[in-house]
């Protein structure tokens, strides 16, 4: 992995390839917004900071793959099937690619509304990110720097 | 079968320590009963001490030596006495990547058909995880049906 990125979570469990509905996400991360860590950052953390499980999904889109707007609609809903399977309180889904993401998907993404789940697309040649206008979909922008691919 | 066994010093470290605690305040908790006051001399933590050396390597082998046999097929684990767990490749279809805390790393195998998972702790038998992990997932592929994908 290359890259800056800022502490969102305590992410414990990862996959690789795993599939979610009929997407195979080429990385899923789970884990907690509340830190692990010796007694005192235990219990501040017990105290400010709140136990959301959360998962990070990533999915690079090759020239095979064809993504489209009802496409990506349906990565979606499998992502929220599996949060309530799972009880994941909120999740990133990141959508990498190299080249520019088509205007029409970008409008999707920025229109999409469900709060609990923050999507990004990420144009790795250019560094440019698309989010959602949720919170957490807005503030991937924060927390991830995207590298540009040379 | 290979066989995997490591001893953890750190582990060994912890069970000596619980025990010498245990025992010091055991010893002071004797002194106020019979002295009035709590008090452990330099003799009886040396004792304390000794005790403790030789019980550490029972208390660790019973909590936490971990122990894998494993070939193409199927594996065994032994965490201590206490855990033991045994199974092929092929009745699983997930691998992960865990961690396990105090910087411990391991993988977690998720069974086919029941909604259960079986963990190997790979830093405690001095292994790399991510390795593992990938060898895991080759070796549970090899009994999937053609196009399932894991990870």
């Amino acid at each position: 992995m290359t890259g800056k990125a800022r502490w969102v979570a305590d992410f414990t469990e990862s996959f690789r390839n795993r599939r979610v509905g009929d997407t195979v996400f080429d990385m899923l991360v789970t884990g907690k917004t509340r830190p692990s860590g010796l007694l005192l950052s235990r219990i501040f953390a017990f105290f400010f900071t709140p136990n959301y499980k959360v998962a990070c999904l990533v999915r690079s889109v090759t020239d095979g793959l064809s993504l489209d707007r009802l496409r990506l609609a349906e990565i979606l809903r499998a992502t929220e099937k599996f949060m309530k399977r799972n009880e994941i309180d909120w999740s990133w889904v990141v959508i990498a690619k190299e080249g520019a993401f088509p205007e029409t998907l970008k409008n999707f993404v920025q229109t999409y509304r469900t709060r609990e789940v923050g999507v990004a697309l990420v144009d790795v040649s250019s560094g440019d990110m698309t989010t959602s206008d949720s919170f957490i979909g807005r503030n991937l922008e924060r927390y991830a720097k995207v590298p540009k691919s040379k | 079968m290979d066989t995997i066994e490591r001893i953890s010093p750190t582990n060994l470290f912890i069970c000596f320590g619980s025990t010498l605690m245990v025992l010091t305040v055991v010893s002071a908790l004797s002194g106020f009963l019979a002295l009035g006051e709590f008090f452990v001399s330099m003799f009886v933590l040396i004792i304390n001490m000794i005790i403790s050396i030789a019980a550490a390597w029972p208390i660790y082998r019973y909590w936490f030596h971990t122990k894998m046999s494993m070939d193409d097929e199927q594996f065994n684990l032994e965490v201590g006495k206490r855990e033991k767990a045994s199974g092929r490749w092929n009745e699983f279809d997930e691998v992960s990547l865990v961690h396990l805390g105090r910087g411990r790393m391991g993988i977690r195998l998720y069974y086919r058909n029941k909604d259960d998972f079986v963990e190997i702790p790979a830093s405690d038998l001095k292994l790399n995880a991510s390795d593992l992990r990938f060898k895991a997932i080759d070796l549970t592929k090899k009994g999937q049906p053609p196009n399932e994908t894991q990870g």
